[in-house]
């Protein structure tokens, strides 16, 4: 073997293989609603659809406390991504510069499915709907609404796997979650 | 001469008869409004307006509808099934049954203490329940009806039952298809449920000597760590009192209190610490299971509502006699009625059998304390407990293989292989902080692959905490009464007082019991009054300060602002939604007697009071919220109401939807979004704070009660949410309106928001959505204005 060849052995070796597609059942065992459960994606889908959205919206709740998972949601809101901050989770976005507004996660899929709902900005509704670090039951039920009461896309890039949503990542271990978190940022526009 | 009930025939007239039923002072019962008795459609207008306004939020927990033979069908995206029932008809109509389910159960508990009541104190019992002329303030609103015996509440419970089978019959397949007017239908049970609860409170507390409106009610001891096991201990479990007081009198009778322990599980304890002081309170439904299976009890004792299903079974294994004394919950258990007491216990003593339904009372309570006397000593020197030794528990905590199984069936989504990881190594805490934040369903137990018993090593490991578990409540003092609203009721309307925060539901709490205590003591300390009943009162008890003192240790019980009040046991609910009624009557003069909608329409815009259920589970918990919203009170549950599947949700973007009419002159006024919301949730204790004091908001509110309400929003959205709420400024009338302290930066803040400010002045002169008007007249129903403009 060359040492060229090698060394892209060595290389394939480092880069850890993330298949967020695995254990793509109901985090909590009984949240089977129907036959319509979520696809269960690759980061590099949502992150596509993120790029190409035109009003995207990226919701986060209470379970962003972590540094890292915190460190992600800033790098999104960096990238552009309006953020609907849920629960208490605006405390740890206040001092951090980002388009983040604060709203109830209940209230919010009610707008959420009124067209003439004006947006957080008032700038519109908004074309796709990303989130993660919500109560997972509370984040299930609250898109259920979306998912039979309107015709927006919804990802769930979270470390749990939502029925509920259009597309879901299956449920991940921790350091998992966060690199598929990397590949979706790894696709936006730099 | 004096007309008394029964059957007449006129001397001359032989043929007529003339029959005579209730009799009562005419003038009491003259309806004064136009919807005395109102049927399942009478309302629908006023329900309609809440809709319109307050729009239903669907989040279903299944997307199919299985109710009967077409299905199942599969109503995702809001399709239609087999009988043309869509999702949002069936979310609808699960509405309704769940608000009927409700309704049914405290009516039917009702039913069952009115029928005994009569039978043991006769109709013409009169009904007392302190100082107030406005005794059954929801009877009257509702029924158009003063009474004044417990035997007038024979027709309310027979206007309940029927009200509740036409409901049930809308439910059937084939029958209303609108979800609006399910909506509607289940606003109606929701009010039934409010008068169902308000018959069985009222009787209990006239007939059997509980506290009537008392501001002083003396303490009761409640906890898991409160009871002497060393002596027989008696445990009763549910809502309803019948049976229990037997039990209490039998030991009173016979000077057991020093040799028995006797406590209840859930509201059945609320009652028995009413009825007799002493009686004592482990705790709410949560402690259910983890109490049977301390091994502690020596007799069990159900009666109805909020008991597990496997209560037998549990019972069993530990020798733990069963005593069911309900027809709603018989177990498979043989009726031993009417057989000898002594016989009975021989049976359950020997094992022969591990329960009994027993639906004779005096039998109950000459059975229940003998029992115990027996049972104790046999079960102690057995020492019967499903807890693991010291050894077991490290054995078995090894066994953890992490899986996460647990964590995934737990509603509460524990960290227990955490827990299990740390007491390996001999570290109990993390054990202990579960012990909290568990509500005792034992999921977990089911859901091990390796079979570790879950819940037993969670409780085994929090012995340590559960010895101290000792807390104190006031105990329910039933109604407000009338001098006490006249009091405090100008206070309120005009926001002075910031507002009613009525605590009440259910323990399935997101993340424990403490969250509960944190959130009355902060808004005590903002002088909102502070309502409570059922498990949350008994949570809000649990802890203590500093010095060792309970919240209801530390704030007097009085309806004024800062007070810390428990009204009871869940019927006791009743009286929290009543005194809205009250304020209402006593301070504004509205009449009540058949008047919903034009006391529900002044509560809506005029009396700042909001209920949170943070912890509500049940059908009856919906059913109460949804009774509170018919009569114009907002409600707030915890992020596991989102189960419930339906919320009443406001869009303060849509400005049409907040125009009220000035009752003046009939015109037309918009009005900032308040109440914003009639049922919503949040999902932390940080998220529901600033959304319960802006839920006190009311269009009626003045300038210096305004300023106070704003306040308290500003600062504890920036206290918790670390942020100005973003809405503040829809509320702001005029500068008057703002909080004195930081009136000067928010004017500020008003300007760079493109308001006009004459700061010589210090006055806003152009940018709010209205003037205040201090005789303005907000109303949503058009009949109640004074004159109205074309």
């Amino acid at each position: 073997m060359s040492t060229n060849s090698t060394d892209k052995a060595k290389e394939k070796q480092d880069v850890k293989v993330i298949d967020t597609t695995r254990q793509a059942v109901p985090y909590n065992t009984g949240n089977i609603p129907g036959p319509k459960m979520a696809r269960a994606v690759m980061p590099a889908v949502p992150g596509k659809m993120l790029a190409k959205a035109k009003r995207p919206l990226l919701i986060v709740g209470s379970e962003i406390d972590g540094v890292d998972v915190l460190a992600r949601v800033v790098t999104l809101g960096k990238a552009g991504i309006q953020i609907a901050s849920v629960g208490d989770s605006y405390k740890y976005l206040a001092d951090k510069g980002l388009d983040a507004h604060y709203m109830n996660m209940h209230a919010l899929a009610s707008y959420l499915c009124d067209p003439e709902w004006p947006g957080l900005d008032g700038k519109g509704g908004y074309d796709l709907v990303v989130f993660f670090g919500i109560t997972y039951y509370y984040a299930s039920q609250a898109i259920s609404a979306l998912k039979n009461f309107s015709n927006i896309k919804v990802i769930s890039i979270d470390k749990y796997y939502h029925p509920n949503a259009d597309m879901s990542f299956g449920n991940l271990k921790q350091d998992v979650f966060i690199a598929a978190l990397d590949e979706v940022i790894a696709q936006l526009p730099k | 001469m004096s007309l008394k009930k029964g059957s007449f025939v006129i001397e001359g007239l032989e043929n007529v008869q003339i029959n005579i039923g209730k009799v009562g002072a005419q003038d009491e019962q003259i309806a004064e409004g136009p919807t005395p008795r109102p049927e399942i459609i009478s309302l629908r207008s006023w329900d309609h307006r809440i809709l319109d306004r307050y729009n239903p939020v669907y989040t279903p927990t299944s997307d199919m509808c299985d109710m009967c033979t077409y299905g199942k069908c599969d109503l995702t995206g809001n399709k239609e099934g087999a009988c043309g029932i869509d999702l949002e008809g069936q979310s609808a109509r699960q509405a309704l049954m769940t608000s009927i389910q409700g309704a049914a159960c405290h009516s039917a508990h009702g039913r069952h203490l009115l029928n005994y009541l009569i039978k043991k104190y006769g109709e013409d019992f009169k009904i007392d329940v302190g100082p107030s002329n406005l005794q059954a303030p929801i009877t009257e609103t509702v029924m158009g009806i003063q009474p004044r015996t417990i035997g007038d509440f024979i027709p309310v419970l027979d206007y309940v039952e029927e009200q509740l089978t036409q409901l049930m019959a809308t439910t059937n397949t084939g029958q209303e298809g609108s979800s609006r007017d399910f909506e509607s239908k289940a606003l109606h049970a929701g009010m039934l449920d409010l008068l169902g609860m308000e018959v069985s409170d009222i009787i209990q507390i006239s007939c059997l000597g509980f506290p009537k409106s008392d501001e002083n009610a003396p303490m009761a001891e409640i906890g898991m760590g409160i009871l002497d096991h060393t002596k027989p201990v008696v445990v009763c479990v549910g809502h309803n009192i019948a049976a229990p007081a037997y039990i209490l009198d039998n030991m009173d009778a016979n000077n057991l209190f020093d040799k028995i322990e006797i406590a209840g599980l859930c509201c059945t304890a609320h009652d028995m610490t009413r009825y007799n002081r002493s009686a004592k309170i482990v705790g709410p439904m949560t402690k259910e299971l983890k109490y049977i299976r301390s091994g502690i009890p020596d007799v069990l004792v159900t009666d109805e509502q909020c008991v597990r299903a496997d209560i037998l079974k549990e019972a069993q294994k530990l020798h733990i006699p069963v005593i069911a004394t309900s027809e709603k919950i018989t177990y498979g258990l043989p009726d031993r009625s009417n057989d000898n007491v002594d016989d009975i216990i021989e049976d359950l003593v020997s094992g022969k059998q591990a329960g009994v339904l027993l639906l004779d009372f005096e039998k109950i309570g000459q059975l229940v304390p003998k029992l115990a006397m027996k049972m104790g000593p046999i079960r102690k020197a057995k020492g019967y407990t499903a807890l693991p030794s010291e050894e077991e528990l490290t054995k078995l905590v090894s066994k953890c293989t992490k899986c996460l199984q647990c964590t995934r069936d737990c509603p509460q989504s524990l960290p227990i292989s955490d827990a299990m990881v740390a007491a390996v190594n001999g570290d109990l805490t993390k054990f202990e902080e579960l012990h909290d934040k568990c509500i005792g369903c034992g999921r977990c137990d089911y859901s091990c692959p390796v079979d570790i018993p879950v819940l037993n090593v969670i409780e085994k490991a929090s012995q340590r905490v559960i010895r101290e578990e000792k807390g104190r409540i006031r105990i329910g003092r039933g109604q407000i009464g009338d001098p006490e609203i006249r009091e405090e009721g100008r206070n309120l309307v005009l926001g002075t007082t910031p507002g009613v925060i009525a605590f009440v539901g259910c323990s399935n709490y997101p993340d424990g019991t403490k969250d509960v205590y944190d959130m009355v003591e902060e808004m005590i300390q903002r002088s909102y009054i502070i309502i409570t009943s059922g498990c949350a009162t008994m949570d809000i008890g649990m802890y203590k300060d500093k010095e060792g003192k309970s919240l209801y240790e530390r704030y007097p019980g009085r309806f004024v602002k800062g007070n810390l009040l428990n009204t009871g046991s869940c019927v006791s609910n009743a009286h929290i939604a009543a005194t809205t009624i009250k304020v209402a009557s006593i301070f504004a003069g509205r009449k009540t007697k058949g008047n919903w909608e034009e006391i529900a329409d002044y509560v809506m815009n005029r009396v700042g009071a909001v209920g949170i259920a943070w912890g509500a589970y049940s059908q009856k918990a919906f059913a109460i919220g949804t009774g509170c919203n018919r009569l114009g009170i907002p409600v707030v549950v915890g992020p596991h109401g989102t189960k419930y599947r339906r919320a009443f949700i406001g869009k303060p973007y849509k400005k049409e939807n907040w125009n009220v009419l000035d009752g003046r002159d009939g015109s037309v006024v918009n009005v900032e979004p308040a109440p914003e919301h009639m049922m919503i949730t949040a999902e932390t204790k940080a998220e529901v704070l600033p959304l319960l004091a802006k839920l006190c908001f009311r269009p009626s509110d003045n300038s210096l009660g305004r300023a106070i309400k704003l306040t308290h929003y500003i600062e504890l959205s920036e206290k918790y949410l670390k942020k100005m709420p973003d809405d503040w400024h829809i509320y702001v009338r005029n500068e008057a309106d703002l909080p004195v302290a930081k009136k000067e930066q928010l004017m500020k803040l008003l300007e760079e928001r493109g308001w006009k400010i004459d700061w010589e002045k210090k006055k806003i002169t152009e940018g709010p959505l209205r003037k205040v008007d201090v005789s303005f007249q907000p109303t949503n129903v058009p009949r109640l204005c004074k004159e109205v403009k074309k």
